[in-house]
């Protein structure tokens, strides 16, 4: 079906409504990728099916775009600050979607609460708000290197105690995992591409077994 | 060295499936987020292009290389960090067969999703 009528008209694919997308809030779904919310029925679109969703934003306005990309940073945050944050707390910075798809799906289970940042400017933020137990940023990131977040918090006594892992797609070898550790004070240094083993491995020495125990149970 | 001419590393894939457990919504979803976001990275290297700013033609190809290996598209990711080489020396100007490259690379990430999609 088409689901977009014309510009920003869609009908909600659970009640069939015709919605104005620039009218509708985005959800507050923990997932890496919110949709908007139908005025008629309070449902989000995530899950909808991918074609669907492919369809949708293929023929969004690039208002809707821009707004998906500038406004989408702040969602979690919006709801986190009337809500505290189940402990602990992961905040993943990367300006990367797929990333924060395959984090999500590994962290399938774990009890506590994920938070989403796709710029360093919001993430160093989000990290001073919210005293994460883990950060795992991006070294090249918009707006504030991934590097620089993880030499901010360990120097400030409120964050120092969260540990910062460190994701790179060009950075690779020894002597930059020792750069990252030593002159960032990153905890842990990891090359992309992501490997869901390999990050359940580091997020368990980082915030401890338990805490990830079924975060990947049965795989 | 391994050898595949696939436009996605079947090695990459199978960690891939292994991580979606059977829920084919998870690849499908990764993948469509993955073609998103090339979109929208292309239409930034045209306007760099353009404006003939190697800076933003870099970061960009950066971008696109990064978000790739997650996916497995391992020579858009080749195609994206040979631009990046390219474009660290100073005197470099953005080309368009350097986007046409990129595109071209993709199109063939796009069958092969297409092909999942029926696997």
């Amino acid at each position: 079906m088409n689901n977009v009528e014309s510009a920003d008209l869609y009908r909600c694919p659970s009640c069939d409504t015709v919605n104005l997308a620039a009218a509708n809030d985005w959800c507050l779904c923990t997932n890496a990728d919110q949709t908007l919310v139908c005025a008629q029925c309070s449902s989000c679109f995530c899950d909808a099916g991918a074609e669907w969703k492919r369809d949708f934003w293929q023929k969004a306005s690039p208002e809707l775009h821009t707004r998906r990309r500038e406004e989408r940073s702040g969602c979690v945050k919006l709801r986190l600050v009337t809500q505290t944050p189940q402990r602990p707390v992961i905040l993943l910075i990367d300006d990367d979607r797929t990333v924060h798809s395959i984090v999500l799906r590994v962290l399938e289970g774990f009890e506590g609460t994920l938070l989403h940042a796709y710029d360093g400017e919001t993430g160093l933020r989000m990290a001073q708000d919210f005293q994460p137990e883990l950060v795992i940023t991006d070294a090249l990131l918009p707006k504030i290197d991934g590097r620089e977040i993880a030499r901010a918090l360990k120097s400030d006594p409120a964050t120092a105690n969260g540990k910062v892992v460190v994701i790179t797609a060009i950075y690779k070898g020894e002597r930059y995992r020792s750069e990252a550790m030593r002159e960032y004070f990153a905890d842990d240094y990891i090359e992309k591409p992501v490997h869901a083993d390999k990050l359940r491995i580091i997020i368990a020495s980082m915030i401890g077994e338990s805490a990830t125990r079924r975060a990947g149970a049965g795989r | 060295m391994r050898v595949f001419d696939t436009a996605i590393d079947p090695d990459l894939l199978t960690g891939l499936r292994d991580l979606a457990a059977g829920d084919r919504a998870f690849l499908d979803d990764l993948y469509a987020i993955y073609l998103d976001q090339a979109d929208d990275i292309i239409a930034i290297l045209r306007h760099a292009l353009a404006d003939g700013d190697r800076a933003h033609f870099s970061a960009a190809a950066h971008r696109l290389a990064s978000a790739s290996l997650n996916v497995g598209a391992l020579f858009v990711a080749g195609v994206c960090h040979s631009i990046e080489a390219a474009m660290s020396d100073r005197s470099a100007r953005p080309s368009a067969s350097q986007v046409e490259a990129v595109e071209k690379e993709l199109d063939r990430v796009v069958s092969a999703v297409a092909t999942l999609a029926v696997a």
